[in-house]
């Protein structure tokens, strides 16, 4: 399932977060990982993916760092600075309220079955 | 970042990832190490992505699919440098913004520059026609003096180099002293010279008549031909002028010395007037012409000339003409009779007015390069006047004397009150210069009370509106005008001042230098023009300045300095230079101006008072106790004033004589003492000493 990308947008960044809040990742590892973790739910554009990254860098809520893979080449790994984690949890706290704010209006039928 | 392995590694992905690699980083457009780390990492994606694909055919589908959702190039290269862009730390986002400002204003300013640059006047204004609007009368063709002094002009035939150093004499000055100083050696010398004459007269015979006729020449042009002796004879000419060779002669003469071979001034001049018989002497060099005791030849000759032209001349400038001055003076004279009826005529007229025309030469005809009437040879037409006057005097022609006078006189005020300075100052020296041979003919003769009262009257009357003040309208004139070609029109502060007029400003200035070399110059006079004031506030300035000459002009010099005004030349010094780089350049040194037409205000009235006291003591036998008494007796109409005091000027009465003088430019009576410079008389004070003394001449006249 595909979503609107107006709505991906939004939650976008929290997924990276949340993510690199499980371990630091490279741009190919997070993208497998948001869709696998999703179950293919949640699907970034390449195109959106690496723009993200470079912003939440801006933001520093991640930190970017060169490193060597096993394979020996050089890879950009990502991870969750302190500031990132505290924005996380912002960020959740709101979807839980905007979930529970979602189940009253739709009757709990948007809870998990 | 890129390590080799990375390379090896990129060069496996499908051409078309590398195309497309290549073309979002250059499209990114941000600093080469950001974009560098940005492939290396997109190329791990790719080849991350592509690691599974079996086949190269399947890679390559699987890297289109890849490129296709990657999506737009342009758009991901934008999201991708503003992501980056955000990464800078706050110090290179200063730095850049730095930079980009800068070259922004940098930008900015050059075409401001270029804009500047290429500044162009607008003509609003014909300044040549509104200037003569100003100065035409309302009068009819008949009453200008204009086309009377015109063919006096035209009929005028200047003096031949001799006269012009014989009347140069009676002018004071450095010549004078000279000749004095030669007449004093011809003198002290006399026996020596005689004898000396007799002993070498041979040396001048031998040359033949032909030879004597050139040399007598080269002396009429004040120079003398020195031979150049070199390899064995005489090679090139060299010259000297006739005082120094006279001075030479009577030197070697007094101390017993052997005539050698002056020192000679410098070559003979090629470009020499016509008649000077350059031609002749370089034939006695091609033709070995020239005898071995030349020198001493041509000293005889000097000798000859020195006593005829300084052995008489008068002690005292207004003395009585010697042979000499008269055999020379007195036929110019008569060579300019025809030139001076036409003057004298010019002089009865009530008004002169000649139009002015723009240089039509000028590209663009301002006023500047208006054409002024030739003020030269009018200047020596008035000094012609002199001496027919003098002359005149000495044959007892005294009626024909006053009215030389008075003919200078008028001729005089004709170029006063309007016009430009020049031709103002021009108008203010010629009435000196009659005023003081009234004088002078009223020292030496005794003339009737009827002829006094004749001089007195006629004199008064030159000026019936009044004695005229400086007139600064003509100038201001030319102000506008300048603004009108130097400054564009409207913009920013009224106009700014056109880089290209810089060239014109400073030739008005008088520092002329070759054109070419001020190619170079253009960015700096583009500087300069920012830095000058704009075309409203020069106007202004100017207008506050010029106003403030109009005014100054209307107050003695006694007066300006009790008030304490700042002069404008004062005020002028005390604003920046190059902001106002203009009426710096523009604005006469007026207080000078209008000091100089009070004097000639003075001079003028005190005529009148010596004239009345002649009268006076033609009529009374003794002249009066005080200047009031003339004004009582009906002998004068009012006190001559002097502007260094507001007060009249002083008179005072002597044995057999009276002594008429003004305090000078200190402001403080001196007793009469006439100003001294440097051992000299000055005649006119200083700023330090001296009275100004305008009666009695023998004071002056030395």
């Amino acid at each position: 399932m595909k979503f609107e990308s107006q709505l991906l947008k939004g939650i976008a960044p929290v997924v990276v977060l949340e993510i690199l809040s499980r371990g630091p990742m490279y741009g190919y590892e997070l993208d497998q990982a948001i869709e696998q973790q999703s179950g293919e739910i949640l699907t970034l554009g390449k195109g959106t993916l690496y723009p993200l990254l470079y912003n939440l860098e801006a933001k520093k809520l991640i930190r970017g760092k060169w490193q060597d893979s096993q394979s020996g080449r050089k890879r950009r790994y990502y991870s969750i600075t302190g500031k990132g984690e505290g924005e996380l949890a912002r960020q959740k706290a709101q979807l839980k309220e905007l979930t529970a704010g979602l189940n009253l209006v739709f009757g709990g039928a948007l809870a998990p079955a | 970042m890129a390590t080799e392995h990375d390379k090896k590694e990129s060069q496996n992905l499908p051409s078309s990832v590398t195309q497309y690699l290549d073309t979002l980083l250059k499209k990114m457009r941000y600093r080469r190490k950001v974009r560098e780390d940005v492939r290396v990492e997109l190329a791990a994606h790719f080849e991350d992505e592509l690691k599974g694909c079996a086949s190269d055919e399947e890679k390559r589908k699987k890297a289109k699919q890849l490129i296709t959702e990657f999506g737009d190039v342009k758009l991901l290269a934008v999201l991708l440098r503003r992501a980056k862009r955000r990464c800078r730390p706050l110090w290179r986002t200063v730095v850049a913004r730095t930079f980009q400002v800068t070259g922004i204003l940098l930008l900015c300013f050059i075409l401001y520059a270029i804009w500047f640059a290429c500044g162009k006047p607008t003509m609003r204004v014909d300044y040549v026609a509104l200037f003569n609007q100003m100065n035409q009368p309302q009068i009819r063709d008949q009453d200008n003096a204009w086309p009377r002094y015109e063919k006096a002009i035209g009929l005028y035939v200047p003096q031949s180099p001799v006269t012009k150093r014989l009347a140069s004499y009676r002018q004071g000055g450095k010549e004078r002293q000279d000749a004095l100083w030669l007449k004093g050696l011809l003198r002290g010398n006399e026996q020596k010279a005689a004898e000396w004459l007799v002993q070498n007269q041979k040396h001048w015979d031998s040359l033949g008549p032909e030879k004597q006729v050139i040399v007598q020449k080269c002396l009429d042009y004040d120079w003398v031909p020195l031979p150049v002796f070199a390899y064995g004879t005489y090679t090139e000419w060299a010259a000297t002028t006739f005082d120094r060779m006279a001075e030479y002669v009577l030197d070697c003469i007094r101390e017993g010395a052997e005539i050698g071979d002056p020192h000679p001034r410098g070559a003979l001049p090629r470009s020499v007037p016509p008649g000077f018989p350059n031609a002749e002497l370089r034939s006695w060099l091609e033709s070995r012409q020239i005898p071995a005791d030349f020198v001493r030849a041509i000293s005889v000759a000097v000798l000859r000339e020195a006593n005829r032209r300084y052995k008489d001349l008068p002690e005292d400038i207004g003395g009585p003409l010697s042979d000499v001055e008269q055999e020379y003076i007195g036929a110019w004279v008569k060579q300019n009779d025809a030139a001076w009826r036409e003057f004298t005529a010019g002089s009865d007229k009530s008004y002169c007015y000649r139009p002015y025309t723009a240089d039509p030469n000028g590209k663009e005809r301002p006023l500047w390069s208006i054409l002024l009437p030739p003020l030269s040879p009018f200047r020596d037409m008035a000094r012609l006047g002199m001496w027919r006057s003098r002359i005149e005097r000495q044959r007892g022609q005294i009626q024909e004397s006053i009215e030389d006078c008075i003919a200078i006189a008028r001729a005089g005020s004709h170029w006063q009150g309007k016009g430009t300075h020049v031709e103002q100052l021009v108008g203010l020296a010629i009435g000196g210069l009659a005023r003081d041979e009234i004088l002078r003919l009223v020292g030496e003769q005794e003339l009737s009370a009827s002829d006094l009262q004749n001089l007195q009257t006629r004199l008064s009357q030159i000026y019936p509106g009044g004695y005229p003040h400086i007139n600064m309208e003509g100038e201001k004139l030319f102000f506008m005008d300048i603004v009108q070609r130097s400054f564009t029109d409207g913009g920013p502060g009224g106009g700014h001042l056109i880089p290209g007029q810089w060239e014109e400003l400073t030739d008005l200035s008088g520092s002329y230098s070759d054109r070419a070399d001020k190619r170079h110059l253009v960015p700096l006079y583009t500087a300069l023009s920012m830095i000058h004031a704009g075309r409203d506030e020069t106007i202004a300035r100017g207008n506050e300045l010029y106003d403030l000459q109009a005014k100054m002009a209307k107050m003695t010099p006694y007066r300006r300095d009790a008030c304490d005004l700042k002069m404008p030349d004062e005020v002028l010094a005390s604003i920046p230079k190059y902001r106002y780089f203009l009426i710096q350049t523009v604005l006469p040194a007026s207080s000078r101006v209008s000091e100089i037409a009070y004097r000639g205000k003075m001079q003028h009235e005190s005529a009148l008072t010596v004239l009345a006291l002649k009268r006076w003591r033609l009529e009374k036998d003794a002249y009066p106790q005080t200047l009031d008494e003339l004004i009582a007796g009906g002998f004068l109409k009012e006190l001559p004033l002097d502007p260094y005091s507001d007060k009249p000027l002083v008179y005072k009465k002597t044995d057999d004589n009276f002594i008429l003088y003004s305090v000078g430019p200190n402001f403080k009576d001196d007793q009469g003492q006439v100003a001294m410079e440097r051992g000299s008389q000055r005649r006119w004070g200083t700023a330090e000493t001296g009275d100004i003394v305008l009666w009695p001449l023998s004071r002056i006249d030395k």
